[in-house]
């Protein structure tokens, strides 16, 4: 491989870090609240997706960028909804418990997005008013391209990305979400209302997931299975940075798709290298984390007896 | 009291309705009716949907049965289950397809049976490296492979399209039956396999073998330290569970004949989970109901629903919502469901009123003089005689090869001895050089100010830490010696030593005669096999085993509560289950990390005269690590002092009063010339 072919390699591979990044926060503030492996999130996240669709075909005079907030107020108020109806009264199940109502929730929607989107038939994308254009540019005289819409999607998961962090870090609410997040009870004890940071947390996760969706969505057929393999690997990822930190898990989440850009390089892998990208992917992620058991940045925690 | 004990030891007759057998063969014989039906009634009623509906939900239980003892004993997550029934699954569809030569169905099997074994293996060994909710996703991972695998190795899996075969195994390949009555037969076979699990799985569930993986599950430590290698346990969890499925898997596509990569999704891994989960992760029958509930409604009623055919979409809606209702409300699965309507019903007393009742007559005994002290200690001598005869026994157990320092390293009356121990975590050095003996059948005391390293004297001792330096000899009751740094935490036990915990560490979905019958675990001999099969060799173990336990609790005054789970009960109570766990061992050496903390005045009266009984009837050594000093002092023969790690002083109690290292350590330097002592 050249140079040229690395650079364009690991270019192809934002988009794909973006959307999997946004996926991975919803899936880390979830798990770090509620202590919940969110199964449903994809879909939660589609679901925002066929309404951004939805609102795009309705009035069509509506900018994209509308129907996008729309479509994460849908996500939002969905992931709200899960939370305050169902995780908020489970609080004593085990954590397996949790993942199967996650799981009762991913069967629903499943069925009844279909259902409520039936006018949305499989050709209809969400990219409307985004192009698929490829820009050319090029660095240190190489040139190199990227897609518009996955220009878009990266740059759209930074700045989200950087506004979550920034919030946790400097916010009340970031404040609580982190007290939440290292013990439920001390927290509420000191006076945190943990119910809305778990409900917010919910939320929030819902909303970024939509982003992530919308953009997965574009130049692919939109149906109810968009987001099963990105979930997979945002659950790898979160496993593969460590799940005891909220930027850990993005870590993964930009080294995932780097794998899989490298993983679907014919020049690197050879002719077949399509057919085997996603196995080779897995393959090459589980033995990683295999080496780093505890995650790239994570810490074993060993219990005292 | 002594009568209850007589009672109790006499095997109980249980009417044969009551065997948990009967209810297996009563569902067997329900499922194999309805195909007798179907074939006398020509397939009028039930209709062959139904019937393979039913084939449905009898493999995926049997896939349930399997993962039961990862979730519901080991207390393991896996997402990987959908891979290795694909694999099976796959196994069959590859080598049973046309064209191929004609590889006997059994081979097949036995092959698709070791690379599960294989399998297992592997994602056991992860599991020692990766825990909780990591593993789960690992597995996940690696079941996404698998499905990988399917979906892309075209020319042996056939790819995207799936794979089929044409003739069914054994009765049309074979026998030469026609596809017709194969299949009917097969299902019949589907049948008495499962019901053939069922019982060699309950009977596993009930060996030591579910206690040890149900003792990891609640607590690692009280495990190790009662014998359980995790590494052992965990790879034989996994090793069943993958067993199970992957021969599901063969069933599956025997029953089938046809199978598409989709089949063996996340989604497949989460079913089978939702179905171990809403039946009661360890209930046999909860399980075979939750593969009914989540693989069955479907064929078997739903579709017969006009309205629900019509609108398809509905049926998983209704599915997931009844799957998130019975987590939500019957987190303990339909079996809790069960249970209280049976409490409810019968009169037998549930194990909470024992516990109040045992609770409140314990309050009455707060009134208990010397004089009755005294009384209950000259019983427990007339107890103990019968009881350490039955113990001798398994002190038998002699050292093997390994570990062993020349005999005249250490002594003759000395037990233990520690040389320069020391023991560094990163910089910080908790322990540092440390020496003592501990001498034969005295009671022994460390003490120290909080972060003196106690504690960590006590795992290092027991190698729940490999020190950082130094050496521990022990004398073994056959007079051998041993250097315990060569051996590996769960072996310890097997030496005569046994520990307790400062925060106590029981099991707490046993009960309290059963967590003692979890510290005799290296005393049982049986294999896996015969666990199975539940020969007589295993039960007259078990029996006799059960019996010295019996006898143990009464000794410790345990018995009203030999049912009853400990989760919930004070601790005095759990304070007395540990140190009657160490009296199943037949133990040479006990040590006890804090018995007294968390206890009242009078339940540390009592312990003490517990602690005192025990090493007068049992001929045994005691090495213990305590804050009262009252019970230190009217215990001990010998005490040392440490503090920061390092020794601070040796001697009898009355010499350690005396002592000024050991004062100023507690009181401060300034307070010495006032102070009174410790």
């Amino acid at each position: 491989m050249s140079i040229q072919d690395i650079l364009q390699t690991i270019i192809n591979s934002l988009p794909m870090i973006g959307r999997y990044a946004l996926v991975t926060m919803g899936i880390v503030l979830i798990f770090r609240t509620t202590a919940t492996t969110n199964f449903a999130q994809g879909l939660i996240a589609t679901f925002g997706a066929f309404v951004v669709t939805w609102a795009a075909l309705q009035w069509t005079a509506l900018s994209i960028w509308i129907c996008l907030i729309l479509g994460m107020i849908a996500g939002f108020v969905l992931g709200l909804l899960v939370d305050v109806g169902l995780i908020r009264r489970a609080r004593n199940i085990t954590p397996a418990g949790k993942q199967m109502i996650t799981m009762g929730v991913m069967m629903i929607l499943v069925n009844l997005i279909p259902k409520i989107f039936s006018k949305i038939t499989l050709n209809n994308q969400p990219g409307k008013g985004i192009s698929t254009n490829i820009l050319e540019f090029s660095l240190f005289d190489i040139p190199l391209n990227i897609t518009e819409n996955g220009l878009w999607a990266f740059a759209l998961a930074v700045v989200l990305l950087a506004a979550v962090f920034a919030a946790l870090k400097y916010t009340k609410w970031g404040l609580g979400v982190r007290a939440t997040a290292a013990n439920e009870t001390v927290a509420q004890m000191m006076g945190i209302n943990t119910r809305l940071i778990n409900a917010f947390s919910w939320g929030l996760a819902g909303a970024l997931g939509v982003v992530g969706a919308f953009f997965t969505g574009i130049g692919t057929v939109l149906n109810v299975n968009l987001m099963s393999n990105a979930q997979v690997f945002a659950f790898l990822a979160c496993v593969l940075g460590g799940f005891s930190s909220f930027p850990a898990p993005i870590l993964g989440a930009v080294i995932i798709p780097l794998v899989y850009s490298f993983a679907g390089n014919p020049k690197l892998m050879g002719p077949q290298a399509g057919i085997w990208q996603n196995l080779t992917t897995f393959v090459v992620v589980l033995i990683l984390i295999l080496i780093f058991p505890n995650g790239l940045l994570g810490k074993k925690i060993i219990k005292k007896v | 009291m002594r009568n209850t004990v007589q009672q109790a030891t006499l095997p109980k007759r249980r009417s044969i309705f009551r065997h948990p057998f009967t209810s297996f063969i009563l569902l067997g014989v329900f499922l194999i009716a309805l195909q007798v039906i179907a074939i006398a009634t020509d397939g009028l009623w039930p209709k062959t949907s139904v019937i393979n509906g039913f084939a449905t939900v009898i493999i995926y239980a049997i896939v349930g049965f399997g993962f039961s003892f990862l979730l519901g004993y080991a207390g393991l997550a896996s997402l990987g289950t959908a891979g290795f029934v694909g694999l099976g699954a796959y196994f069959v569809a590859y080598f049973l397809k046309e064209g191929m030569p004609g590889i006997p169905y059994l081979l097949v099997m036995v092959l698709a049976l070791a690379v599960s074994l294989l399998m297992g293996l592997a994602v056991g060994f992860i599991s020692l490296r990766i825990e909780g909710i990591f593993l789960a996703i690992v597995t996940l991972g690696i079941s996404e492979v698998f499905y990988q695998l399917f979906n892309s190795w075209m020319p042996v899996t056939g790819g995207p399209n799936g794979a089929r075969i044409n003739v069914y195994p054994i009765f049309q390949r074979t026998l030469g039956m026609s596809s017709g009555d194969s299949k009917r037969a097969f299902y019949m076979l589907l049948v008495v396999i499962m019901v053939a699990l069922m019982m060699l799985t309950y009977n596993m569930g009930k060996s030591k073998t579910g206690r040890a993986m149900l003792a990891m599950k609640n607590s690692s430590s009280a495990a190790q330290a009662m014998g359980i290698s995790l590494l052992k346990y965990r790879l034989l969890a996994f090793l069943l569970s993958t067993a199970y499925a992957v021969f599901a898997g063969v069933l599956f596509m025997s029953y089938n004949r046809s199978t598409l990569p989709t089949n063996y999704t996340i989604m497949l891994s989460l079913n089978i989970l939702a179905a171990v989960l809403i039946g009661g992760s360890r209930s046999l029958l909860g399980t075979f109901v939750g593969s009914f509930i989540v693989f069955g409604m479907t064929p078997i009623l739903f579709q017969n629903i006009n309205f629900l055919n019509e609108n398809a979409w509905l049926i998983n809606v209704i599915i997931g919502a009844i799957i998130i209702l019975i987590v939500m409300f019957y987190p303990g699965g339909l079996v809790q469901l069960l249970v209280s309507v049976k409490q409810s019903l019968s009169k037998k007393k549930v194990p909470a009123a024992i516990a109040d009742e045992f609770a409140s007559s314990a309050e009455h005994e707060i009134t208990q003089s010397a004089p009755k002290m005294a009384e209950i200690s000259q019983m427990r001598a007339e107890m103990a005689k019968n009881l350490s005869a039955l113990l001798s026994k398994s002190k038998a157990d002699s050292s093997s090869g390994h570990g062993q320092a020349p005999k005249d390293s250490l002594p003759d009356d000395v037990i233990l001895r520690l040389n320069n121990l020391s023991m560094q975590f990163g910089g910080l050095r908790a322990v540092s050089e440390l020496s003592f003996d501990v001498k034969r059948g005295e009671i022994f005391g460390l003490i120290g100010p909080n972060g003196a390293g106690k504690t960590t004297v006590f795992n290092c001792i027991t190698q729940f830490y490999k020190s950082t330096g130094g050496e521990i000899l022990y004398r073994h009751r056959s007079g051998q010696v041993l250097s315990l740094n060569h051996f590996q935490v769960h072996e310890i036990i097997s030496k005569g030593i046994v520990r307790t915990f400062q925060n106590v560490e029981v099991i707490g979905e046993l009960s309290i005669l059963e967590n003692l019958l979890v510290a005799a675990h290296h005393q049982y001999r049986c294999n896996l096999l015969q666990e199975a099969f539940n020969t007589p060799k295993v039960k007259e173990e078990e029996q006799r085993l059960r019996e010295r336990a019996l006898q143990v609790l009464e000794y410790c005054g345990l018995t009203p509560l030999k049912d009853v789970p400990p989760v919930g009960q004070p601790y005095g109570v759990l304070k007395r289950v540990e140190l009657a766990r160490t009296l199943m061992v037949g133990a040479n050496l006990i040590i006890l990390d804090e018995p007294a903390a968390g206890l009242n005045d009078q339940e540390t009266l009592e312990l003490t005269q517990l602690i005192h009984d025990i090493q007068r009837d049992f001929d045994v050594t005691i090495f213990l690590v305590e804050h009262d000093m009252g019970l230190v002092m009217n215990l001990c023969d010998h005490i040392c002092a440490i503090s920061f790690g390092k020794k601070l002083a040796y001697g009898t109690p009355s010499e350690i009063q005396q002592d000024k290292a050991v004062q100023e350590a507690y009181l401060g330097m300034n307070d010495v010339a006032e102070g009174e002592g410790v």
